[in-house]
C-alpha cells in the first residue's frame, strides 16, 4: 500500500515540479530534490489534495519531514 | 523567574507528577504574569485570549467561512487596539474619559500571546469537543471549562509568556495530554540544566560584551556631524555587530526557556538552527527565530501561495511576490508601527524577492560560469553570505538606531561614500567569512577535547551552577541600560 501511494506522490509530484526525472523513496526530503523549494511545496500539497480529494491539516503538513511522513498522512486520510 | 520558578515547582511536585503541574499551568502562569508584569497585562493578556476561545466554541459548533474572517479581524484589530497601534488604545481611552484603564496598553507578553490565539482559531481540531481531550483527572469541571482551562495554559505558559518560544497547539496538547514523567531519566535532567547554564553564559561573556561594542559605534556615530565614509561604514559595522548580538542575545534567552520549560514538562520548540552557517537570505529566514518563522509561513505565505494557486496562478513568482510582502510586511509591524518597522518588513520581503528571483533565473548561469567547487565558486558563496548579513543587519536597525539617525542614514546612503561604505564592508567582511571558515577547519581538531569544550558541554550539575553563578554575577558587572532581553518588550 505504502509503495503504492508513494509512486501516485511521485507522479503528482513530477506534473506538481514539470519533472518527468523525479524519483522519490520513503526516505527522500526537500533537500534532495532541487525543484522542492517552499512554492513548489505548496504547490504539491494542493495537488495532492486535488488529485485524491482530502484536506492536509496545515499543522500536520508543517510536521513533515519526508516522503514516508507524508505517504503515511496521506494514507491516514484517505483512510 | 522563570527558571526558578519553573525548578520551585518541579522541587516541590517531583518527577512523577508532570499531569498535576500540567493542570496547575494556568494558575502558576497567572501568579507569573501578575508578578513579573504587572494586574493590568494579565488583565490586557486575558482580555485578547479570551474571544478567540469563545469564538473557536462558535466554530466548533457552526462551520462559517464568514464567521471565520469576522473573529479573525476582531482578534487582529483587538491586538492593534491594546498594542496602542495608530494610536487607537489611546483615542478610545480618551473618548471614553476612563484614565484608570491606560494601564491596560501595557505590550509586554501580547505579542506572543496573539500567535498563540491565532494559531488556535486555526488549528484546534473539533475533535477535541466532547472527548474530554483526555483530561478525565478532572471530573468535576465540565468539559467546556476542560477546554479553556488547557487553552490557557496554551495562550499564558509562563516559559514562553514574554518572548516564546511559539509552542504550537499540537505539541502543547500533546505534552499537556501526556502521562509521562518530566523527565525521562537522569541524564535528560542534567541535560537542561546545563542547557540554561550555558544560555546565562552566552549572555554575559557573549551577548553583553557586543552589545557594549554596538552601543561604543552608536557613540562614535553620534559625534560624526557629516554624513561621511566614515560616519556610513560604523552605522554599517554597528548593524552587523547588533546582528550577531541579536542572534546570541536572542538564543540564550531561548536556552534558558527551553530548559526552564522542560522542568514543568513542556517541550518548547528550538529558536535557531545555524542561521549563519546560511548561503543566502532566505536559507537565513529558515534558520532564524524559528518559531515565529514557521507561524508566518504556516498561518500567512502558505495560505495566500495556496489561494492563487487555486485560482489558477501558474506563476512561482507572482505568487510569491504577493506572499512575501504581506508575511514580512506583517512581521515588520509585528516588531513596530513606526516607519522604520514598515520599512524593514518591505526591505526584508524584497530580499526575500530578489532571492527567488536569483534562484530562477541567476544561479544557472553563474554556477555555469563559476562551476560549483572552485575557488571562484566558494569565494561567490562567501560573498553572498556577507551581502545577506549586512543586508538583515539594515533592514532590522530600527531595532536599536532611533528614527532621525535612521532618517539621516536612507537620506545620504545612496551617495559616493554611502555606496564606498557599502562595497569596503561587503569585501572585508567576505575576507573574514572565508578566513573564519577556514580557522574553524583548522583549529576544530585542536579545540576537541580541550579544558573550554569540556566546561562548555559538560552536564554535570556542579558545573552547570558554578558556570550560572558566575555568570549571572558576570552579567551584573557588563549591565548596561538595555542589558535584558531583547525580545522581553514585545
Amino acid at each position: 500500500m505504502a509503495k503504492e501511494m508513494i509512486r501516485e506522490i511521485e507522479s503528482i509530484m513530477r506534473d506538481a515540479f514539470d519533472d518527468d526525472a523525479i524519483v522519490i523513496n520513503s526516505a527522500t526530503t526537500a533537500a534532495d530534490i532541487t525543484a522542492w523549494d517552499s512554492m513548489n511545496h505548496v504547490r504539491l500539497i494542493v495537488a495532492i489534495e486535488q488529485d485524491l480529494g482530502i484536506s492536509m491539516p496545515m499543522e500536520r503538513v508543517s510536521d513533515l519531514q519526508n516522503v514516508g511522513e507524508l505517504v503515511s498522512l496521506v494514507e491516514e486520510l484517505v483512510g | 523567574m522563570a527558571p526558578i520558578l519553573a525548578a520551585i515547582i518541579y522541587l516541590v511536585f517531583g518527577n512523577e507528577r508532570r499531569t498535576m503541574i500540567m493542570r496547575l499551568l494556568p494558575i502558576f502562569s497567572l501568579a507569573f504574569i501578575v508578578i513579573v508584569a504587572s494586574t493590568s497585562a494579565l488583565f490586557s493578556a486575558l482580555a485578547l485570549i479570551i474571544p478567540p476561545f469563545l469564538f473557536k466554541e462558535v466554530l466548533f459548533r457552526r462551520t462559517s467561512k464568514a464567521l471565520f474572517w469576522v473573529f479573525l479581524i476582531y482578534i487582529l484589530f483587538s491586538f492593534g487596539v491594546l498594542k496602542n497601534y495608530f494610536g487607537f488604545g489611546d483615542r478610545m481611552i480618551s473618548a471614553a474619559n476612563i484614565a484608570g484603564l491606560k494601564p491596560l496598553l501595557e505590550s509586554i507578553g501580547l505579542s506572543f500571546i496573539i500567535f498563540r490565539s491565532v494559531e488556535y482559531l486555526i488549528a484546534a481540531p473539533a475533535s477535541i469537543i466532547g472527548r474530554g481531550t483526555k483530561i478525565a483527572d478532572m471530573p468535576f469541571l465540565p468539559s467546556l471549562a476542560k477546554r479553556f482551562w488547557k487553552y490557557l495554559g496554551f495562550c499564558l505558559a509562563f516559559p514562553t509568556f514574554t518572548s516564546g518560544p511559539i509552542t504550537r497547539w499540537r505539541g502543547f496538547s500533546k505534552d499537556y495530554d501526556s502521562r509521562n514523567a518530566v523527565f525521562e531519566n537522569e541524564s535528560v535532567l542534567k541535560n537542561q540544566i546545563h542547557r540554561i547554564a550555558n544560555g546565562f553564559v552566552k549572555i554575559s561573556l557573549l551577548s553583553q560584551p557586543l552589545l557594549l561594542l554596538v552601543l561604543g559605534f552608536t557613540g562614535t556615530i553620534n559625534t560624526l556631524i557629516e554624513p561621511n565614509f566614515h560616519y556610513f561604514l560604523f552605522v554599517l559595522m554597528a548593524s552587523l555587530v547588533y546582528l550577531y548580538f541579536l542572534f546570541i542575545n536572542f538564543s540564550a534567552f531561548t536556552d534558558v526557556m527551553i530548559g526552564s520549560g522542560r522542568f514543568i514538562g513542556l517541550k518548547l520548540p528550538e529558536n535557531f538552527d545555524r542561521p549563519f552557517s546560511s548561503k543566502n537570505f532566505l536559507d537565513f529566514w529558515s534558520h532564524w527565530h524559528l518559531s515565529v518563522s514557521l507561524w508566518f509561513r504556516d498561518l500567512s505565505f502558505t495560505p495566500i501561495v495556496k489561494f492563487f494557486i487555486l485560482k489558477g496562478i501558474k506563476s512561482n513568482f507572482l505568487c510569491s511576490a504577493v506572499a512575501y510582502v504581506v508575511t514580512f510586511g506583517a512581521l515588520g509591524l509585528w516588531h513596530g508601527r513606526t516607519w522604520p518597522f514598515i520599512l524593514c518588513g518591505l526591505l526584508l520581503a524584497f530580499g526575500a524577492l530578489y532571492n527567488q528571483i536569483y534562484r530562477e533565473f541567476i544561479s544557472g548561469g553563474v554556477n555555469n560560469v563559476l562551476g560549483d567547487k572552485g575557488l571562484l565558486y566558494r569565494l561567490w558563496v562567501q560573498l553572498g553570505r556577507s551581502v545577506t548579513y549586512i543586508y538583515i543587519g539594515i533592514a532590522i536597525m530600527g531595532l536599536w538606531l532611533g528614527g532621525d539617525p535612521m532618517a539621516v542614514f536612507w537620506k545620504n546612503i545612496f551617495s559616493v561614500p554611502g555606496g564606498l561604505a557599502l562595497i569596503t564592508l561587503t569585501l572585508i567582511f567576505t575576507a573574514v567569512l572565508s578566513c573564519a571558515d577556514v580557522m574553524i577547519a583548522r583549529l576544530s581538531p585542536s579545540i576537541e577535547g580541550s579544558i573550554l569544550q569540556n566546561i562548555w558541554q559538560t552536564n554535570s550539575i556542579e558545573v552547570s551552577a558554578l558556570k550560572t553563578v558566575l555568570s549571572l554575577i558576570l552579567w551584573g558587572w557588563f549591565a548596561v541600560d538595555s542589558g535584558g532581553f531583547v525580545y522581553e518588550g514585545f
